[in-house]
């Protein structure tokens, strides 16, 4: 069994007395050292998913399915079990450092709090582990870091000492929640270069969020594509590349801008994605699909494995085959 | 992309009915008017010319002289060594009564805000219940129930008082409860009590001074009333309040009594509206 096995998880948002559903039946697997991609646009559930499988959601929020990470049914944690969870094997980073970082308290602080109160090591052996944390995700002056307030520092040395926070635990399993957005593509880079040397080291399971096809691509073995709340397509990164399976995956990578042949108008697909109240019968993209027959719009499709390891949501995957190569 | 320059006299320089400058200037004068205050009640045996229960049959009712300043009272009282020996009890009144509000609200406006729900709805109806009534008839009845006078009346503005703190807080607990970094702390497995009180109070500490500094000032209004009604302090202590009631008596023969100790409690009041609302203003979100 996989280390973190998520099978038909389904999430509902309470709002104005009724629930709307933004996670509708996702399942994935994530093994240990594997990085995967959770590519979807904004609104597509992504975020929701991963909330789900760490249980932050707003008040009100109800999910049903089953999350197993390492044997640990998540969903039925008590409280204090959940927080248990929590301090030693789990762990996530957010998109906007300055915002995920209480800003009065030193970045030191941040470290040492977890590492002393919540992982239970003394003071001087707290304070040395911080500081060689900070030293593993790239930061030359650790000491400096340590004493300085968020706000002394940039987003990109913030995401850093973030990271270095989820390493604190020791944990198994990463989200990581855009960890990128909110910096500049240059810091960005940095970032994902710490990301992909803690993966070869520590051997962690991270799965990574993101609204951009190609970044995952430079990171993740494998990508999911969500779509109104559904995970869509899943296959190794190659392989969405190559040979799409779904119209939304080819759609997305028919819209690229291309350095080599350039238009003047991107492709775009037609239409926008539903909001979650908005999802219609059927399949949820048949309204926008090139390739839609009746029976795309009767029941919705199930995730089928076209072959070994890819694996598609749409009716028609099979004979499209040759059609949505890019 | 392009850089944004706000031009003057747009939006981001949207005129007030108050500038911000004239609101901080205000918040000074009451803060001085506070410590002047505060300073004569610390030091009242030394500024006072009379001890202020000095009785001179003598020389009841008398209109200001040089040797009683603001005059005298109906028992011969110097009224200015009333006034400064009042402003002790006076003050010291509303600092308890927010003392005590503010150590009752405060948390019950945490959990409130921060475990939402079931609890926010029942203590929100609580304070509604509360609010409800008018605040001196509440004190009335819980004075009339046990013994008047100064404890009494301190305890039942102070239960009053709660609901109007608690509220402060609740609403600014919400918003800071729905930030990224209480996410991000809750999802490291710190507990709901280290997130409320080492990260969500420090941040809300300023609206809650700024919220007890107003409050202050209605606490010693109220208290003023519930002693000229005879409920509060007891004569003849000296008091603002017990003051305003003895004198009201002789209001058309000499009115120096009640003139002195309503401007007196008038301008307190102020004072503590001044600093609050600029405490608010300074530290309020926009």
């Amino acid at each position: 069994m996989s280390f973190l096995r998520v099978r038909n998880l389904v999430t509902e948002l309470r709002d104005n007395g009724g629930y709307t559903r933004v996670v509708r039946d996702v399942s994935l697997d994530v093994e240990r050292g594997e990085f995967v991609g959770l590519v979807g646009e904004s609104g597509s559930g992504k975020s929701m998913t991963a909330r789900s499988i760490v249980r932050l959601l707003p008040p009100g929020a109800k999910s049903r399915g089953d999350v197993v990470l390492d044997g640990t049914s998540i969903l039925d944690l008590a409280p204090s079990q959940l927080r248990d969870v929590r301090v030693h094997r789990m762990s996530m980073i957010f998109q906007d450092p300055r915002a995920s970082i209480d800003p009065l308290y030193r970045c030191g602080d941040h470290l040492f709090d977890a590492l002393h109160n919540l992982m239970g090591m003394k003071r001087v052996a707290a304070r040395r582990r911080a500081l060689e944390l900070l030293t593993d995700v790239g930061i030359a002056d650790p000491q400096w870091v340590y004493r300085s307030y968020p706000d002394e520092l940039s987003g990109g040395m913030l995401q850093r000492v973030m990271i270095a926070g989820a390493l604190a635990s020791e944990a198994g399993f990463l989200i990581a929640d855009e960890p990128t957005t909110a910096l500049d593509v240059t810091i960005q880079a940095e970032i994902m270069a710490i990301l992909e040397g803690l993966r070869k080291e520590k051997q962690l399971a991270t799965l990574f969020i993101t609204h951009d096809l190609e970044l995952a691509s430079m990171i993740c073995d494998r990508i999911l594509v969500m779509y109104a709340g559904l995970i869509v397509e899943g296959q190794t990164t190659a392989g969405i590349f190559t040979t799409p399976q779904h119209p939304y995956t080819a759609g997305l990578l028919r819209a690229r801008p291309h350095l080599e042949h350039r238009r003047d108008r991107l492709e775009v697909i037609p239409g926008r994605p539903p909001r979650a109240d908005e999802v219609p019968d059927g399949c949820p993209f048949s309204p926008r699909c090139a390739f839609i027959k009746p029976e795309c719009t009767l029941r919705p499709p199930a995730v089928n494995e076209v072959s070994p390891g890819r694996f598609s949501a749409c009716w028609r995957s099979a004979e499209l085959a040759d059609r949505l190569t890019p | 992309m392009a850089t944004v320059v706000p031009a003057r006299g747009g939006v981001a320089y949207r005129r007030r009915w108050i500038s911000r400058a004239t609101i901080r200037k205000s918040g000074l004068l009451g803060g001085s008017i506070i410590l002047i205050l505060i300073v004569v009640a610390v030091l009242a045996p030394l500024l006072a010319p009379y001890p202020p229960n000095a009785i001179q049959f003598l020389h009841t009712l008398e209109g200001p002289s040089l040797a009683h300043l603001l005059g005298t009272d109906y028992l011969g009282r110097d009224i200015l060594s009333r006034l400064i020996f009042g402003a002790r009890l006076s003050l010291l009144g509303p600092l308890l009564v927010v003392g005590i509000s503010t150590a009752v609200g405060v948390p019950l406006g945490l959990l409130g805000g921060y475990a939402g729900g079931a609890v926010d709805m029942i203590l929100g109806r609580v304070y509604d219940l509360l609010l409800g009534f008018p605040p001196l008839l509440l004190a009335i009845a819980a004075v009339a129930a046990f013994s008047p006078g100064f404890t009494t009346a301190v305890l039942a503005i102070a239960i009053i008082y709660v609901p109007l703190l608690a509220r402060v807080v609740r609403s600014a607990v919400i918003v800071e409860r729905n930030k990224a970094y209480v996410d991000a702390c809750k999802v490291r497995g710190f507990r709901a009590s280290r997130i409320v009180f080492g990260h969500v109070l420090p941040v809300i500490v300023p609206t809650i001074v700024a919220q007890a500094t107003l409050n202050f000032g209605y606490a010693l209004l109220d208290l003023a009333g519930l002693a000229f009604l005879g409920l509060g302090v007891q004569p003849p202590t000296a008091d603002w309040g017990v003051m305003l009631s003895e004198g009201r008596k002789f209001i058309l023969l000499a009115p120096e009594e009640v003139l002195a100790a309503s401007v007196t409690i008038a301008v307190a009041v102020v004072a503590f509206n001044l600093l609050g609302d600029a405490l608010a203003q300074r530290y309020s979100s926009s």
